[in-house]
């Protein structure tokens, strides 16, 4: 199992494209909140009394941070397909389940990395910016800090989501095999949920893609507020995902040992 | 010529983009009859409308001071006075999001009116000062004629020769300039005529965190009225009428309001006040069949962006690319050929998904509560309805040009598939999340604008979707822009660079 992972990882690192993706993934949750909470103004809110979530606003990356996460996954599965080295790769570990558990420990552990990384940078980045947007603690928004229990389950609950991507990446990548078809599939998974809620009309379709589609389900986890508002409650709707991504990467584990490479 | 040939070769003996190409048709029909399935609507069952001479949907809720009249008559007032009451006039500034803008349909206005009785929804036609639009002429809740953009007081004249009314204004009362000339539906030759006031509710639209959410007001105004003379001369009392919508249990419930009551008219020494509120005019939903029946273009296009990439970049994968420049050394001539076969086909195979999508989808639609008369049939040869289909292709083709450009400029697809469908959806779903701010600047500037192309209606801000914030023409014109800076761009490497 160690020959496997180390070659995985030795895989993994020597690709150009990985350096780039865990990047996307951290720089993309600090760039996009940045951009979220830096033009954010107190007032600007519709109904009274008016909350924001301010924690979830910080987050708002994870939309960037998503599509690095998918992608590196996708990458370091059929990248081996398009260049054969999986024939190498499957005749050095001859046990593919072996290979399968490899690849998704390498690629949990990037993208956790690249995910912590990002998600404690964007709260900083927050903290910093929001007092001057006069989301001040008289005006109802104290400082987020991870010793608020809410504020810690929206950060790990982001990075366990982030994750949970790179992994039906992995799924999907085994599946199709093919670098165009997975990452087109993982970004229909990510997006279409979210812009069909916009076309539907009816709220109780509505209220069913935000509650079964991967992104509105995963990301009730970075709610702070209103928690009763949510379609799904915050840890069984990351449980969905966490379900989601393992019967993909089952799934593609069974087609990794049952076809030829 | 043979380089379009050598490329169109390319395109179809590969099978499995063939199948992607079909597969994206398919899925955007598919996915269409799908989610018209799904949704329904109880707005015929519970409407906000009254239903107008043609059988739209209108709204027709006013102050009516009123005297029968029967034949050729013209009726002549001097506005002095126009002041909004309520909630308009004590509300500051919005305190509950954006203040969506009045249009001539939808301001504070007082004027005269000539109408078939006092039902809402009956024939009418009217001049009317209004708050913030000028002068205007309407009838039948459809036809909108501008006069001057004046705001003070004015004298207007309505004057009926047979079935033809034509309006005038005037700043003295001595000097009159004529609006337009209407024929209404059916006005009959014993009317209704006098001074007339109303008032829209205000609309308020507050959007952020995945939604919507839109809430009215209603609002009244006042206005003086005097010199008010009707020829030829006719006997008979001015009677007061608040013309009002039908309002019912189920329409409190969800938040409308009763009009407020007291008297519509009072009248001293030749100045007659006349308090109204409501709306005068079309009274359509927002939503969109046409919209509703393409929901399965967003699905089909992101096929149609795998299959413009992998065109692009497969021959960079297996060094087809030197075998094609070989054959054709103008690299220029061989984007053009490329972007010409994979355009032609794009566009024959969207604009056979979206028809077929309206076909499908439009009578499951209707099934499901999308009916008239809230939503009025729409057919495929509507000139609204053809615009959409039309453009419609022609997004999903720019944006399959723009994944192939990228595909060419970047070699890798999984790069350019990403880039290039990121383009067009994380502009949608971050512009549900940020509160406040409009949206609309993210669908000038991104593809997800062109998604306006599949609005058959105008552009409105009451409605969750960002692509509904602007119209079809600035959504298409921002993705073929996209499009042909793309190709720019993969032109210029191209010819720049070591294949």
């Amino acid at each position: 199992m160690t020959g496997a992972l180390r070659a995985e990882w030795t895989k993994a690192r020597s690709l150009p494209s990985t350096g780039w993706l865990v990047c996307v993934v951290a720089l993309g949750m600090v760039a996009l909140g940045l951009a979220v909470t830096g033009t954010l103004r107190v007032d600007e809110c519709g109904d009274d009394p008016c909350v924001l979530d301010t924690v979830r606003l910080s987050l708002a990356g994870v939309n960037v941070a998503q599509v690095g996460a998918a992608v590196l996954g996708v990458l370091l599965v059929t990248g081996e397909y398009a260049t054969g080295t999986i024939r190498p790769t499957l005749v050095s570990v001859p046990r593919r389940g072996e290979v399968l558990a490899a690849k998704v420990a390498v690629v949990g552990v990037l993208t956790a990395g690249g995910a912590a990384l990002g998600v404690g940078g964007a709260l900083l980045v927050a903290r910093a910016v929001l007092p001057s947007r006069g989301f001040t603690a008289e005006a109802g928004y104290p400082d987020s800090t991870l010793l608020h229990d809410l504020t810690q389950r929206a950060a790990v609950g982001t990075v366990l989501y982030l994750v949970l991507v790179a992994l039906l990446g992995v799924g999907i990548g085994l599946l199709v095999q093919d670098t165009g078809g997975a990452v087109t599939l993982m970004m229909a998974v990510l997006f279409l949920g979210p812009v069909l809620a916009l076309f539907v009309s009816d709220p109780d379709w509505q209220a069913w893609l935000h509650r079964y589609a991967p992104t509105d389900a995963g990301l009730a986890v970075q709610a702070t507020r209103d928690l009763a508002a949510l379609h799904i409650a915050p840890w069984p709707g990351l449980g969905l995902v966490a379900g989601y991504a393992a019967a993909v990467v089952l799934a593609g584990g069974v087609v990794l040992c049952r076809r030829d490479a | 010529m043979s380089a379009v040939l050598a490329e169109w070769t390319k395109l179809r003996s590969v099978p499995r983009w063939i199948a992607t190409l079909v597969g994206a048709a398919v899925l955007t029909v598919g996915l269409s009859a799908l989610g018209a399935a799904g949704g329904t609507t109880d707005i015929n069952d519970h409407p906000n409308f009254v239903t107008g001479p043609d059988g739209d949907p209108v709204a027709d809720g006013f102050g009516f001071a009123h005297r029968t009249v029967t034949g050729d008559v013209s009726v002549t007032v001097h506005v002095t006075s126009l002041t909004p009451t309520g909630a308009r006039a004590d509300r500051g500034g919005p305190d509950r999001g954006t203040v969506v803008p009045r249009t001539p349909w939808t301001d504070v206005a007082a004027g005269i009116t000539l109408k078939d009785g006092t039902e809402p929804g009956s024939s009418y036609v009217s001049v009317l000062l209004t708050g913030s639009n000028g002068v205007r002429m309407q009838s039948d809740f459809t036809q909108d004629v501008a006069g001057t953009p004046s705001a003070d007081d004015r004298w207007l004249r309505l004057t009926r020769t047979g079935d033809e009314v034509t309006g005038f204004e005037s700043a003295d009362g001595v000097e009159w300039q004529q609006i337009a000339t209407m024929t209404p539906a059916a006005v009959p030759d014993t009317a209704e005529v006098g001074p007339a006031v109303l008032s829209a509710p205000a609309v308020y639209v507050a959007r952020g965190m995945g939604g919507a959410s839109m809430g009215e007001h209603p609002e009244s105004a006042v206005a003086t009225f005097q010199d008010v003379t009707v020829t030829p001369a006719s006997d008979g009392t001015w009677r007061g009428t608040a013309v009002t919508m039908p309002i019912t249990d189920d329409l409190i419930a969800m938040g409308a309001a009763e009009a407020p009551s007291g008297p519509v008219l009072t009248e001293r020494s030749g100045t007659y006040t006349v308090t109204g509120s409501g709306k005068v005019g079309p009274q359509a939903p927002d939503d969109d069949v046409v919209e509703a029946a393409l929901l399965g273009v967003v699905a089909g296009l992101m096929a149609l962006i795998c299959v413009g990439a992998l065109f692009g970049t497969s021959e960079y994968r297996r060094g087809m690319i030197r075998t094609t420049f070989t054959a054709v050394p103008r690299r220029g001539q061989v984007l053009a050929a490329k972007a010409t076969v994979l355009g032609a086909a794009t566009f024959v195979l969207s604009l056979v998904a979206v028809v077929a999508s309206f076909v499908v989808a439009v009578p499951i639609l209707q099934d499901s509560g999308m009916a008239p008369p809230a939503f009025p049939t729409p057919s495929l040869t509507d000139a609204a309805v053809v615009r959409a289909l039309v453009l419609t292709a022609l997004f999903m083709t720019s944006v399959t040009l723009v994944a192939l450009a990228v595909g060419m400029l970047v070699r890798r697809s999984a790069v350019a598939i990403t880039f290039t469908i990121v383009l067009v959806v994380l502009p949608l779903v971050a512009g549900t999340v940020l509160p406040g701010t409009s949206p609309r600047w993210l669908m000038y500037t991104t593809l997800a604008g062109g998604l306006a192309t599949l609005r058959a209606k105008p552009p409105t801000a009451t409605l969750a979707e960002p692509w509904a914030l602007i119209g079809p023409g600035a959504g298409i014109t921002v993705v073929l822009c996209y499009a042909a800076a793309a190709l720019g761009l993969a032109w210029w490497q191209l010819r720049r660079r070591d294949a």
